[in-house]
């Protein structure tokens, strides 16, 4: 399959007896089997590499709402974030041949968002640096309360406070808590992301839960004391 | 590894479980049971599961859902415009475009030939200062120091900076912008390029050092209230970040600003030569030779910068060093003594191997 998939690429860079590539082509895409939705990333990243315009497609589609989201949370305007995303969708189908494989898509993607949308910004503005990156901690809007087994005067009044004990962190450590706890990335990976080391994104997220959790705290024990 | 659910102790914990997080984010019918089993055999832990529910609706803040689906499908348009585009260039390359190709590898083949004569002739000088390990698809180069001991990195313009242990830093691959940025986490001794037209930063969570060419360390860990500059030779600027005052504060050798992090204010103090608990050995070495045996030179940068450096002890027995290298980066102290010494150096890592003939 190697050796088919060497042939491949030589296909593609000269394609000099069309009607053999078309043959081998066919064969790689049966060895590879038929990528669909269930197929993993690791597999369709290889396709990709490899020529198929699908298997990026496949890898745009599973994508695209986590790294809208996530360029969106920079506050740098929806048609900005778009295009980034589809420049970088561009530039990984036209480089296709210099990619490596990599052990995380979903990691190199938001790597290159990241890094993309803070190009933006330096474009913008000739200082901008990390600290420039905002983070956006906009208020959770209708969320069904009876749906997650809670009361909706309970919850509404809970997100309230958690709301803004939020706003109060600094901007980086929200940014590794959603990327921990909305995205499930790993420490490892927020580091490599964020450019930091790992202790400091350990202490983002421990820091910042620790404080959201004294205040809330110590708004519980002055409602104790006032009703 | 989800802890068993009698586990689930405080939100921390909710927040840790991957099936909590799970429920919360898609709210599945077959989820439901679980939780809503879970709250009649804990009805104890309501609260926590409610503040937990609370805290992560909060990080999640607000779902982007409408549109997405869309975007998506444009993107894949344009996708399978892009490949067919690519498909119909795939052709056979015409005779006179390849001719065109061979004149133009005949000729990068032939600059190359010469240019690597050239280099030959000049000595292997430049060898070092490329070698630092580059990550692809990034402009930008991550150092860390895991190590117990300090570590020299090389920077692409020659300054050369002592990492402390635990500190990281990360800097441009080229540096070719108007300013050269490095940004560090931790403790770092900085030995800069002059180079007026380039202004060099040293960026950190609490401060930024601004320099044209000196040496000085800068000391802020991210997580600590403290940071620290302290100045061994020339001038820099510091200016804390989220200061108002623009005025930069300006330190001379031998001082030394605090900076403390107080009600979200910071307060700095100077202080003049005294040295204190922090200072490091390089900060105080001279780098002062007269007539000193290379080998003695090489033992004091060797124990400095935390390298290990290669020569041939006999041959180069009668060589010595007279100079004053006190704020020259690494590479141009090796360099200003391979000079003296008509010897050339190349560098791999943290080793350096001198050779030369040997002094009369």
């Amino acid at each position: 399959m190697i050796i088919l998939i060497n042939f491949r690429e030589r296909c593609q860079v000269h394609n000099r007896i069309p009607r053999l590539c078309q043959l081998i082509k066919h064969c790689v895409f049966k060895l590879l089997g038929n990528l669909d939705r269930t197929t993993d990333d690791s597999a369709l990243w290889l396709a990709y590499r490899n020529g198929d315009n699908e298997a990026l497609g496949m890898i745009a589609e599973r994508y695209y709402g986590a790294l809208r989201r996530y360029g969106m949370k920079f506050l740098v305007g929806e048609s900005i974030v778009e295009d980034c995303i589809q420049d970088l969708f561009l530039d990984l189908w036209q480089n296709r041949e210099r990619i490596s494989q990599t052990p995380s898509v979903k990691f190199y993607l938001f790597k290159a968002i990241r890094h993309s949308i803070l190009g933006h910004l330096r474009y913008q503005q000739r200082f901008a640096n990390e600290e420039s990156l905002d983070w956006d901690t906009s208020f959770p809007d209708n969320f069904n309360a009876e749906s997650l087994l809670i009361e909706q005067e309970t919850l509404n009044g809970l997100v309230a406070q958690m709301h803004a004990h939020m706003e109060a962190l600094p901007k980086r450590e929200r940014e590794a808590l959603y990327l921990r706890y909305y995205e499930n990335m790993s420490v490892a990976e927020i580091s490599g992301l964020m450019g930091v080391n790992r202790q400091s994104v350990s202490n983002f997220l421990q820091k910042g839960i620790t404080r959201i959790r004294a205040k809330w705290f110590v708004t519980m024990v002055l409602n104790l004391f006032f009703f | 590894m989800d802890r068993p659910d009698y586990d689930l102790n405080t939100p921390e914990d909710f927040l840790q479980n991957d099936r909590f997080r799970h429920w919360v984010r898609h709210r599945l019918p077959e989820d439901r049971a679980f939780w809503e089993d879970f709250l009649n055999t804990y009805p104890e832990k309501r609260p926590i599961y409610e503040k937990a529910v609370a805290m992560l609706l909060a990080i999640f803040g607000k779902e982007q859902a409408a549109e997405a689906g869309e975007g998506a499908g444009r993107l894949r348009e344009m996708l399978n415009t892009a490949a067919n585009r690519t498909e119909d260039r795939n052709e056979p390359l015409p005779l006179w475009r390849w001719l065109r190709w061979s004149a133009a590898a005949v000729l990068v083949i032939g600059l190359g030939f010469w240019w690597s004569r050239g280099g030959r002739e000049a000595g292997t000088i430049a060898d070092g200062v490329a070698q630092a390990d580059q990550p692809v698809q990034s402009k930008w180069i991550v150092r860390e120091n895991q190590s117990q001991t300090v570590m020299l990195v090389n920077l692409p313009d020659g300054s050369s900076v002592l990492l402390s242990k635990g500190s990281s830093i990360r800097f441009g691959k080229e540096m070719n912008d108007p300013e050269r940025d490095v940004f560090l986490d931790g403790e770092g001794f900085f030995e800069v390029v002059k180079n007026p037209a380039k202004p060099f930063l040293v960026h950190t969570d609490k401060l930024t050092t601004r320099v044209l060419g000196t040496s000085f360390r800068v000391k802020s860990f991210p997580g600590h209230a403290e940071a620290e500059v302290a100045v061994k030779t020339g001038k820099v600027a510091v200016v804390a970040d989220g200061s108002d005052a623009a005025e930069p504060l300006m330190l001379y050798p031998n001082q030394r600003v605090s900076l403390i992090r107080k009600n979200d204010k910071f307060i700095s103090s100077v202080t003049g030569p005294a040295r204190n608990e922090t200072t490091t050995p390089i900060e105080t070495e001279s780098f002062d030779f007269e007539f000193t045996p290379v080998s003695e030179a090489f033992k004091i940068l060797e124990t400095h910068y935390a390298v290990k450096i290669h020569f041939d002890p006999e041959r180069m027995n009668n060589c010595t060093v007279t100079a004053s290298l006190k704020d020259e980066p690494f590479l141009e102290k090796v360099r200003l003594i391979c000079l003296a010494t008509e010897a050339s150096f190349v560098v791999n890592g943290d080793e350096v191997t001198i050779s030369g003939a040997g002094c009369p």
